[in-house]
């Protein structure tokens, strides 16, 4: 599916070898993978030889290596890294309460485009889109000089046009930002996510909060360990008529040691004082068996009668990851729905994971992906109540696509949902709508890249990513129409 | 298995290279030999290496645990390596990332898979063997170890 990113892969390896204290395996030079030595672009091969000379010549051998994961030799559990579970690729803010604006440009909109390109090539991924009053707000990260990531905001007035804000904004430039989840509400905007305000050490990344009134201006919550822990992310923002919640994920440390990572929520009645609320029950395991991104909260929503509704996935005893649903009614008190392998994964044979939910009139609809023989799936649950659930069988066309449900939205027949998610590397960026959850029309084929969240306006579909472009990868946000045919 | 046992001077000759590879791979080029020798020592010098089938899965396992008691010892020291190394962050040309701390990202035993899957070209089939874990256990640190690669790489 992403054989850009398999030979991003065999060059890192390339230097791996390159960099081994052992003679190089041809006599003539430096190693190189033949598969490398056939795809990749010489400028390429060049840009990393000289990235390499440089850290020689720097004189330090530098490898700021990183923690252990499921290791059936030996028997000591040794500490992940720091860094936080896996980000959802959702917004999650869907327009239960007020209706979307009526933007007569997106309206009228007869094919899709790729909007706003101008302004966020320094960007390389937008991580969410969500409506802000009459407009939209996209939100999305770049490189800055330190190779740390700094948040990027863009604001629109029509789906059409848009213009970055905030861009020098010290809340969005110091340390490590990455905002993977935001939403209308505080002050104006709360966005969640996770990053770290220390310039020169190692960056620990702890979850974090954001908030603007317009998005122009930024405030961010300042570290606090007994709320935000360390190593935790936010991954998605809900506001409910419990108040603010966000969930995600968070580690547990003794000394070097990763002791668990459990699915956590915290909630504010502002977004600027939080609460650490829930963390997901402490399990005998040796947390050093499964890695972050089996173990977390990636999105969550509201229904109608007040129940929230996270997903995400876990672990069963088999050390398979599962897709998992939780359920509050107060947003501090949470219970996972029972597992059901029929329904959530488990046999023994395949990976499940939801990536995403929504509120809709029938109840809830979960989006995510199936992994079978090494290959994603789409995979679709729908609930009428948040507590019973149901895996829905696609069509055969649809359950065979390479590529998981990424992000979900209530529009076009019903739903529109599109994919891939950021961590299956890039695809097609692929946009669907049904009527029914059973049978899908691909509405649209996009560029080469992944999707993180979907917001319909009128009959008009809004998609936030990542793509390739003739000058690397940058952030971007498309526009099309809610039907194949206009 | 009809597979010599090769003495142990022959040993470090034979796959010395490779595992120095290999051990590069998870705990970076300064402890490469040191988890090596160790794992080296520690094995051939057991009483049971003298029973064992497959010398190299052995060694390659070996490699694994030691990479990962020497990840324990040695992680303070190596924050204190990444605090220097601030001064030479290597960024690709093409999307701004760390390389090496994109590796930073992978467990121990994710940078195992990835090497033998991306490196040495093994399927899933062979990379379990030469680690001596499941298929299943395998195909799922790949999989996690793109999901994460793909976030910084691409």
């Amino acid at each position: 599916m992403s054989s850009r990113l398999d030979d991003r892969i065999r060059l890192l390896m390339q230097q791996v070898v390159d960099e081994s204290p052992v003679p190089p395996v041809t006599p003539l030079g430096p190693s190189v993978h033949p598969t490398i030595r056939h795809r990749i672009p010489g400028w390429l091969v060049a840009v990393v030889a000289a990235a390499v000379v440089l850290v020689l010549v720097g004189g330090t051998a530098i490898w700021l290596g990183g923690g252990g994961s499921d290791m059936p030799v030996g028997t000591d559990p040794v500490p992940e890294t720091t860094v936080p579970a896996a980000p959802s690729t959702t917004t999650g803010p869907v327009p239960t309460s007020a209706p979307p604006p009526t933007i007569p440009t997106l309206s009228s909109l007869g094919e899709w485009q790729q909007v706003g390109a101008e302004v966020m090539q320094p960007a390389v991924a937008m991580t969410g889109i969500t409506p802000l009053g009459s407009g939209f707000v996209a939100v999305g990260f770049q490189p800055d000089e330190n190779g740390r990531q700094d948040g990027a905001i863009f604001s629109s007035e029509d789906g059409i046009t848009w213009t970055r804000t905030a861009e020098d904004d010290e809340a969005l430039t110091t340390g490590s930002v990455l905002i993977f989840g935001f939403a209308e509400g505080g002050p104006g905007l709360v966005a969640v996510g996770y990053g770290c305000e220390n310039e020169v050490e190692r960056c620990t990344p702890y979850a974090t909060v954001w908030t603007s009134v317009d998005g122009s201006e930024w405030a961010r919550t300042p570290p606090d360990f007994d709320v935000f822990g360390e190593g935790s992310g936010m991954y998605d923002v809900v506001v409910s008529p419990h108040g603010i919640g966000a969930v995600g994920a968070s580690e547990d440390w003794i000394s070097d040691e990763l002791v668990k990572v459990r699915p956590s929520v915290w909630i504010s009645s502002d977004g600027f004082d939080w609460t650490r609320a829930w963390d997901g029950p402490e399990t005998e395991r040796d947390a050093a068996a499964y890695s972050q991104f089996d173990v977390q909260m990636q999105a969550v929503t509201v229904g109608s009668d007040g129940i929230l509704v996270a997903v995400g996935s876990m672990l069963d005893d088999q050390d398979v990851a599962v897709a998992a649903v939780w359920t509050s009614s107060d947003g501090t008190s949470w219970d996972r729905v029972p597992h059901d392998p029929a329904i959530f994964g488990g046999d023994g044979e395949t990976d499940m994971t939801m990536w995403d939910v929504v509120a809709d009139s029938s109840g809830f609809v979960a989006v995510g992906g199936e992994q079978r023989a090494g290959v994603t799936h789409p995979a679709l649950w729908t609930s009428p109540d948040g507590f019973s659930w149901t895996r829905i069988d696609l069509d055969p066309t649809t359950a065979e696509f390479a590529g998981s449900f990424g992000t979900v939205t209530v529009g076009g027949e019903g739903l529109v949902v599109a994919g891939p998610v950021m961590f299956e590397g890039f695809g097609p960026i692929t946009v669907w709508t049904s009527a029914n959850g059973v049978d899908w029309t691909r509405l649209a084929e996009l560029d080469t890249g992944y999707s993180s969240a979907v917001i319909t306006v009128d009959q008009a579909v809004l998609i936030s990513g990542s793509m390739q472009s003739t000058s690397g990868v940058q952030a971007a946000v498309w526009a099309g129409p809610t039907t194949t045919t206009r | 298995m009809g597979v010599r046992t090769l003495p142990r001077g022959e040993v470090f000759e034979k796959y010395g290279v490779e595992l120095t590879r290999f051990a590069t791979s998870m705990v970076g080029p300064s402890d490469a030999q040191d988890v090596v020798s160790d794992a080296l020592v520690r094995t051939m010098w057991s009483d049971s290496w003298l029973g064992v089938d497959n010398q190299r899965a052995y060694l390659y396992r070996a490699v694994t645990s030691q990479a990962r008691m020497n990840h324990r010892t040695s992680s303070r020291r190596r924050d204190r390596e990444a605090k220097t190394a601030q001064s030479a962050v290597v960024l690709s040309g093409e999307t701004g990332v760390d390389v090496w701390e994109a590796l930073d990202h992978l467990g121990v035993m994710e940078r195992a898979v990835v090497f033998l899957a991306y490196w040495e070209d093994l399927n899933e089939v062979e990379a379990a063997e030469r680690l001596g874990v499941s298929e299943r256990t395998v195909r799922r640190h790949l999989g996690r170890a793109r999901q994460k690669l793909g976030r910084l790489l691409i």
